[in-house]
Formats: C-alpha cells, structure tokens, sequence
C-alpha cells in the first residue's frame, strides 16, 4: 500500500476502533490502513488523548463513587452518612455549600465586626477629643440643662452581628433553618433555628455547637429544644474565637464529647 | 476549558479577583469535594473544601499561570485530607487510605483527579450533544448503537459528534500541553 497523506477517502471508523465497536476483520483493515494513511494516523492520535482522558475520568470517578477509605466512624454514630446526603439541584448538580468569604475580602468576618461594634471610641480618638471640648464648652457655658436635654444617648452596639443560613451535613435535604448572633454589651446572644430536621431516635437529640473549622476547635452551647429553636449566651471573647455552628446528632449515653455526625452547619 | 480560560482563573485569583475564586469553586468544587469524601470523614468534608478554597486564595501568590491549575488546586486538597486523616488518628483509619493518599500513590491518585476534573470542565465546553453522547458513551457504557436508539439521531452522526467532541477535548489539552 502505497504511503499517501491527502483525506481524499472516507474517514473510517476511528472512534469505534478506540471504543472497541469495530469487527476483528475492520481492526485488521483499520491497522492497514493507517499505516499507510499520516492523515488517518493524525486522526488517531487527536482522538487518542480525549480516549484516553475520558477512560481515565470514568476511573476516577468510579473510584471516588466506591466505598469511601477514610477513617471508620465511631461507633456511637446514630447515622452513617452516605453519599445520599449530598444535595443534588433541580439540574442533577451536586449543591455546594457557599463559599466562605476569605478574611481579606470586604466582607468582615465575625472577630473582626464584632471588634469594630465593641470599640467605636477607639475607632476615632479624634472624635473623643471632639466630644470632650463640646462638653467643656457647655458645662463651662453653665448649660446644665441643655446638656441634660441635647446629651446624645450612648449609640447602642448593632443589635445583631451575624447570621448565617444552616445547611445539611448529613441531615435530610430539605433541613434546612438560621442562626443569628445578637449583642449585648460583651454577651453574645446565639440564636438558633432548625428546621425539618427529622425527629432523633428515642435515645438521641441534637445539640449545639461553637465551631472553628480551621483547627476543629468546639465548644458545646447546649441541646437543642424538640421545637428546633434555641438561644445561647456566651462571652463575646469565646465567641470571637468561633466562626461557624454546628448541630450534631447524640446519643443520650453520658459522653459528652461531639458524636462526629453533623447534621446542619452555618459558616458566620 | 481552554488554557486562556483556565491561566484567567488562575491568573485572576493571583491577582486577588474574588470572582475568579468563585468561579473556580463553581468549576471544580464537586470535583474536590468528591475526592475529600473519599478520604475525610463526612462531618468534615466540607469544612475540609472550604479551607482548600481559603488557601487557594491566601497562596495566591504561589500560582504559576503556566502550569496546571487543577493540579495546584488538588495538590493542596490532597495536604489537607492528609491533616484531616491525621486528626482522625483515634479512629481505625484503613491502611488503604494511607496508600492513596500519602505518598507517590497518593500523588497519582490527584492527578488523575485534577485531570479528571478539567476534562469534566472542558465537557461543558461542547455542545450539548457532544457531551450527552461522550457522557452516554464512555460513562455510561452505551455502544454507539444504543446512543443512536437512545437520542433518536443516525449513528453516523453519532460517529460525528464523538469524533468532533473529541477532537475539541483534544484541541483543548493540547493547545497547551497542560490544563483544559
């Protein structure tokens, strides 16, 4: 056969030479031909890296839908997460939990908003220094009484400083509910509530958690009411320290320690 | 993905462009959050992607444009399922795990992943048919028969969009040697 190079014949079945959808006779045939084809033989090797990608791909993804390899859950787990916990859209896409704003983004997060709402007077010193001359004027003015009426009123701290939706860990899809966090002076006030979370086992109930993802740091807040609401004070020093919350699923056996199964989680 | 499009991603988060952050946690976000659950315990799992994410963007300015963004990306996904396993070192962790994840096994095991996954972004590149009938074919296990039956078209232009979609894969991965 005689060595040519222009695509002046039909281009044979190279796609089903690679899926292996061709007879023995047309692979014997193909061989032939592409030896004495550059055209075909180019072809060939354009399709053999898509071949070989999409092979592999399948693979991977077959290895990544098999049993899981990591670490056994314990054995206290009421529920065995699975892959039929994740969340699938309306177009069959897995649902992403939001993505966490980095730090150095323009959105603040939670430290750092609740330090500005704690300290406004720092935040200017020259306004301070403002205030007390205006308040030096007036009190040398004899101006008691309008002092007494004009005096603005200390601005409260924002009532509320973060609030966040809940998402499913490993809770039913359509669990879903909200966290806020309130002020109050240097108490922070966690409210929560959850909803459509199925009813635990009769041994089991569903307890609240402080969260710092970076070092899987927890702090216990309390059990959460059967009615899925909830409201936790804590310091607002402990709760700078902590940027997501967490409802985990426990059984009722006196330890005290997180279950390690998650069922809702909100980032702050 | 083209080249262009995925040195942009890379090239854009380098230059601190929240959008380009988010557009790669879009792309390849399932990806990594599939290859976690292989390894990390479901409670984590997502936190886990979040700080794969958080140190994509605050090593930023380690991003190569000229190499292959999904591996970066997957490299460092694979160091922190490595400290997750390592945390979860009171459980029985199956050596299997270890295998895959640490060591050069663990290293080919992402990159297959990361190829994995810019194949699966240059898929979204093709048309709508192109995909459906390389999906129906190399991940669905279908002849080009039963894709025929399938999709109600003529075989031969099931031929045609396989080849075409692959010949654009291809296009894709080679323009640049590296990433789609």
């Amino acid at each position: 056969m005689t060595e040519h190079d222009d695509l002046d014949h039909e281009v044979p079945d190279l796609v089903g030479l690679l899926t292996g959808e061709v007879s023995r006779t047309e692979a014997l045939a193909l061989t032939d031909h592409l030896e004495a084809c550059r055209s075909c033989t180019r072809e060939l090797i354009d399709l053999l890296v898509a071949h070989a990608a999409l092979r592999s791909s399948n693979r991977v993804s077959q290895d990544l839908a098999a049993q899981p390899v990591r670490s056994a859950a314990p054995e206290n787990s009421m529920v065995q997460p699975t892959s039929e916990s994740v969340v699938i859209d309306q177009e069959g896409q897995e649902q992403l939990p939001p993505l966490r704003q980095p730090v150095d983004s323009t959105v603040q997060p939670l430290g750092q908003l609740e330090r500005d709402l704690e300290t406004p007077w720092r935040r200017s010193r020259s306004w301070r220094w403002v205030a007390a001359a205006v308040l030096a004027v007036l009190i040398v003015g004899g101006a008691a009484t309008v002092l007494a009426v004009h005096r603005a009123p200390v601005a409260p701290l924002q009532p509320r400083v973060a609030s966040a939706a809940l998402y499913p860990i490993t809770a039913p899809p359509n669990a879903s509910g909200s966290v806020a966090v309130s002020a109050e002076g240097s108490t922070r006030s966690l409210h929560v509530d959850a909803q459509h979370l199925p009813e635990p086992a009769a041994q089991g109930f569903y307890e609240v958690w402080l969260l710092d993802p970076t070092t899987n740091k927890m702090l216990p807040m309390g059990v959460l009411s059967p009615s899925g609401r909830g409201e936790y004070g804590v310091s607002a020093n402990i709760m700078s320290g902590y940027s997501a919350v967490d409802i985990s699923l426990q059984a009722n056996d006196g330890n005290p320690a997180h279950s390690r199964t998650s069922v809702l989680r909100a980032n702050l | 993905m083209t080249q262009a499009a995925s040195e942009s991603i890379g090239g854009r988060i380098a230059q601190a462009d929240q959008g380009a952050l988010e557009e790669a946690y879009r792309a390849y976000g399932p990806s990594v959050r599939a290859y976690l659950r292989r390894f990390v315990h479901p409670g984590e799992v997502d936190d886990v992607l979040q700080i794969v994410f958080l140190e994509v963007w605050r090593s930023r300015s380690r991003i190569d444009p000229a190499r292959p963004f999904e591996a970066w990306l997957f490299g460092i996904a694979r160091k922190r399922a490595i400290d997750a396993l390592r945390r979860s070192s009171h459980d029985v962790v199956p050596v299997e795990s270890v295998r895959e994840l640490v060591g050069p096994d663990g290293e080919d095991f992402a990159e297959r992943v990361a190829w994995s996954a810019e194949l699966h972004a240059g898929l979204a590149r093709l048309s709508t048919e192109q995909k459906e009938t390389l999906e129906l074919s190399y991940f669905a296990g279908l002849t080009q028969s039963e894709i025929a039956d399938r999709t109600g078209v003529p075989i031969g232009t099931v031929k045609a969009r396989m080849a075409r979609g692959m010949h654009r894969l291809t296009a894709m991965m080679a323009r640049q040697g590296a990433p789609l």
